[in-house]
């Protein structure tokens, strides 16, 4: 039997790999630049120096102090309003009209934009309750920003857990909670724990919500506590890229390989976390 | 006391009807289940003997729009009544289902878990679980193993290990949905052989879509067709002289 020639076979085939190659490609154009500009002014001054109006002794510490301020709290209001919001959906919620409305709201919600979040953050968190421009204020727009994220990856990997895990725990005599804590929820967790990492991956990569609601771009201290004002990476960069001195662009380029190094850390976190809850189950 | 074991059923259902939204899974059964006697439960697939299976340990609830009417008595108290803890029931009938489940865990955890969660004495434990697995027969391929992965067992080790931990709970009453169903012959005769010691111990319910099988390990075997229930008696008068044409015609293979 003769093959036949199919077009849409051949338009997958082709299409998939230009496709590929040219996303890729842009990546790694993209990552040469920015690296080939910026690993030279990578140096512990860089990491330990205030910004300053000298290109060289210009640094990114108060930013990544404020980045990793803005993370771990994000990561503390976010990941157990997202992940209990997920359980609550997906396993406790009757399935009714109510539920399904939420559930369409939320999907919508990772769809908008992030500086409509900044306009929110900054009429609710800044003016109404007065948080002012501080860490507290940014985290929690952030928070709005993730929690879609985290709540569609928790109920994602809960509903990925096949029906006979729980009905063998059923079998045994266990309750509905007890099914969800022992059994749900650590087979759902790497899928959990990926859509966790990733949605604050996004949080540290953002700016837009966190000009918004006036976060510095010029912060020559370190913030002490979640309502002192702050800056983090991305408006540093921010701030550098859109100096006309060619000496700013290459301090840009450092501080975008810094907030790719954490990403990437983060990532790596996330994979090791993973398998180790595999393998605590006594692995696949 | 009279030595009532045998004149009483442990299990009984009175006219139940099981309807999901407006289909009727299984329709107006009273069936009577004894102690130390295997019921096998045969029929066409779709014919609602699983669904009748599930209803007998509450596994039905998970369904949504299930809708019961009629009685299921377990030592003569309605599981159906609102008083009846679904949780607490299952752990006096216990179930062993179509595919091997075991949990993602280790073989003794895979045992430990449920007497845990019931608050079993911890010292008990090492001793339950080597039990469960004997009565399985299962402790001699696994014993020198118990705390590598379930997952690492074959089909047929592991719906034996699931028997275990269905009888680790101490139940009275074993529900068994087409237990061989993905096994092998080899693994299939094991657990019949397996049957016939537990039912010593046990009210066995089997669902089987196997008549052979039927034959061989039940003492009653009730026949389904269609949502309702044809016949039931003693296996070895349904198989031998049905009273209902339909049973002989299934039996001798006109359809099904």
């Amino acid at each position: 039997m003769q093959r036949k020639f199919s077009f849409e076979a051949l338009f997958v085939k082709y299409c998939g790999v230009a496709a590929v190659v040219f996303s890729l490609g842009c990546l790694i154009v993209l990552l040469t630049v920015i690296f080939i500009n910026g690993i030279p002014g990578l140096r512990l001054d860089f990491l330990t120096h205030f910004p300053s109006r000298f290109p060289a002794q210009a640094g990114i510490f108060s930013a990544l102090i404020g980045t990793f301020w803005i993370l771990v709290m994000t990561a503390l209001f976010s990941i157990p309003l997202g992940v209990m919001t997920g359980i609550y959906l997906e396993e406790l919620a009757k399935d009714n009209w109510v539920k399904r409305l939420i559930q369409v709201n939320i999907a919508n919600l990772s769809g908008v934009p992030s500086v409509v979040y900044g306009i929110l953050g900054l009429a609710v968190f800044v003016r109404f309750l007065g948080f002012d421009r501080s860490i507290l204020s940014g985290a929690l727009t952030m928070s709005l920003l993730i929690l879609p994220i985290i709540i569609i990856a928790t109920t994602e990997a809960i509903r990925a857990v096949p029906l006979s895990i729980r009905l063998a725990a059923f079998g045994v005599g266990a309750s509905p909670r007890q099914v969800i804590w022992y059994h749900v929820l650590p087979e759902a967790m790497p899928g959990i724990l990926t859509g966790v990492v990733l949605a604050l991956s996004r949080a540290i990569g953002e700016s837009a919500p966190l000009i918004m609601i006036g976060a510095l771009s010029f912060v020559a201290f370190v913030p002490h506590h979640p309502l002192d004002s702050f800056t983090v990476l991305s408006i540093q960069i921010f701030n550098w890229v859109s100096r006309p001195q060619e000496a700013f662009h290459a301090l840009a380029s450092s501080a975008i390989v810094v907030l790719l190094g954490i990403t990437l850390s983060m990532n790596v976190l996330a994979i090791y976390l993973r398998t180790r809850f595999v393998q605590r189950r006594g692995g696949d | 006391m009279l030595p009532v074991t045998n004149v009483f059923p442990k299990l009984l259902t009175d006219k139940l009807t099981v309807k999901y939204g407006e289909k009727v899974g299984v329709e107006n059964i009273s069936i009577k289940f004894f102690d130390s006697k295997v019921t096998a439960l045969i029929g066409p697939s779709g014919c609602g003997k699983s669904t009748y299976l599930r209803s007998l340990n509450r596994m039905n609830d998970f369904i949504p729009n299930v809708k019961i009417t009629g009685k299921v008595l377990f030592s003569g108290q309605d599981i159906y009544d609102s008083s009846i803890d679904p949780a607490l029931l299952r752990r006096h009938i216990g179930m062993v289902f179509q595919k091997p489940n075991p949990f993602p865990k280790t073989i003794f955890e895979n045992i430990a878990w449920g007497p845990k969660r019931a608050k079993f004495a911890k010292t008990e434990i090492p001793q339950l679980i080597e039990d469960s697995l004997r009565q399985a027969a299962l402790w001699d391929e696994v014993k020198d193993r118990l705390h590598t992965s379930a997952l690492g067992l074959s089909g047929g080790q592991q719906q034996r290990l699931c028997i275990a931990r269905a009888i680790a709970m101490r139940p009275s009453v074993l529900l068994m949905d087409e237990p061989c169903s993905a096994l092998d012959p080899i693994a299939t005769s094991r657990i019949e052989d397996l049957i016939q010691t537990l039912k010593e111990k046990y009210t066995i319910v089997i669902v089987t879509h196997n008549m052979q099988q039927a034959a061989r390990v039940s003492d009653i075997t009730a026949f389904f067709l269609n949502g309702k229930l044809v016949e039931s008696g003693e296996t070895k008068q349904i198989f031998t002289l049905p009273k209902e044409i339909e049973t002989e015609n299934y039996l001798t293979g006109k359809f099904g």
